[in-house]
This record gives structure tokens, sequence and C-alpha cells, in this order.
């Protein structure tokens, strides 16, 4: 089955819409930084209350969620799958959505200080600053994560000049 | 979504008047980096940036299904 196209806006506008605490990380992060990268997932790091466990779960009925599982299983996000995975990839009427509950250790509440808030239209979102998302994905030391490295660490040093 | 483009890094004021007089400015960093593109989009606003991101997903759906056709 061919795979929705990514809506960035439209997903943070329905998280924000349903009150859900959240920070934007990793590539989108990097974009709203001002880093010129592409990506098509959107990465979430979610408060794991129970509340806004349920305020999430609302959010990925809606957009009819499922993850992304590579042996073509429908699997459903549940609010007790979201309290217990740390990473839940998942795809979405509005594009693949990856929600994670912690990033190499770090929760929503380790991740809280390192966020900037940003204006985007009408939404005021957390961002993960730009610095932390290098750190992030410096520590992940994938390949994708590499690749992308030099742009993010000369954006920093140009916004810094 | 509006479609943009990159604007120029160096001013018309900084323009030589002999075109032979010209060079162009170092567009890469040493480790291979599109400065101006990084440049460009630290003009814009989050949802700007936001945007153009948006419009790169866009064109490229476009285009694969073009080529799907």
């Amino acid at each position: 089955m061919r795979q929705q196209k990514p809506r960035y806006f439209q997903l943070l506008q329905l998280l924000s819409s349903h009150d859900v605490d959240f920070i934007v990380v990793g590539g989108v992060a990097a974009i709203l930084e001002g880093a010129p990268i592409t990506t098509l997932d959107l990465d979430i790091v979610y408060e794991r209350s129970g509340e806004n466990l349920e305020r999430l779960m609302e959010v990925l009925r809606t957009v009819k969620a499922s993850y992304r599982d590579p042996a073509g299983r429908h699997i459903v996000p549940t609010v007790d799958r979201l309290a217990t995975n740390r990473m839940n990839l998942l795809k979405t009427d509005l594009g693949p959505l990856d929600v994670i509950a912690s990033i190499s250790g770090a929760d929503y509440e380790d991740l809280l200080e390192s966020t900037r808030t940003r204006q985007v239209a009408e939404l005021r979102l957390q961002v993960l600053e730009l610095a932390k998302v290098i750190e992030t994905k410096e520590l992940a030391n994938r390949d994708k994560d590499r690749a992308v490295l030099p742009v993010l660490r000369k954006t920093l040093e140009l916004k810094a000049q | 979504m509006e479609s943009r483009r990159p604007t120029p890094c160096v001013r018309a004021s900084e323009v030589p008047s002999s075109p032979e007089a010209v060079e162009p400015s170092e567009a890469y960093s040493e480790d291979g980096v599109d400065v101006s593109l990084i440049r460009w989009m630290l003009e814009l606003g989050p949802k700007e940036r936001l945007e153009a991101a948006q419009d790169m997903i866009d064109t490229v759906w476009m285009l694969r299904e073009a080529a799907e056709a």
C-alpha cells in the first residue's frame, strides 16, 4: 500500500488542538531551527502521564495510526503500548509519525530544558534546540544521522555568528 | 503553498561593474556543505522553513505520481 504524503503542519496542528504535551525532535526540529534538510517523518517525544497518553491516543485514532510493521501486520497503538514502548514508528493519514518516549535515555521532562518555544502560524511548539538535535544524532550514530550531521553543525555555527 | 527560492547571498551594491571582475563567493564550506542554502533558511521564519520543507515533499510526490502515470 502506498504511504501517505507527509503533512507536517496538519499533524502538528492536530496534536496542538488536542492539547498533547510533546516536543518536536529529529529532522523537523532541525528544519524549524533553520537547517536546509529534508525528512519524511515527524518525530515527537511525548509526556507520559495517563491524561496525555489519552489525548495522544485520540489524535492517533483520528489519523488512523498503525505501526510501520515490516511484516505488514496491522497493529494499532494503544495507551499500554505508548506507556511501555520507547519507539512507536507509525504510519498515519498525514504521513509517517514517530512517537518516541525517550531518546538516548532522555524523556520529555529531561529534554524540556533543551527546547525553545517556536511560533509556527497559530501554533506554539516546543522544539528541541539544534545543539541538542546534533547531540542526539551523534549518540544515535546511524548512517542517516551521520549523513546529515555536517549540515546541522554548519547551521549551528552560522546561527551563532 | 507558495514556492520560494533562495535569495542571493551578494548584495547588489557589492556586485562589481565589470563582469570579468566577478568572483563567485564560495557556496560550499570545506566539508562540502552548501552554506548558501543554510543562509537562505536562516533568513526565513520557522513557519516559512516548514513550508519550504513541505514544498519539497509536495514536489517529490508530484514527480513520483507523474512518473507512475
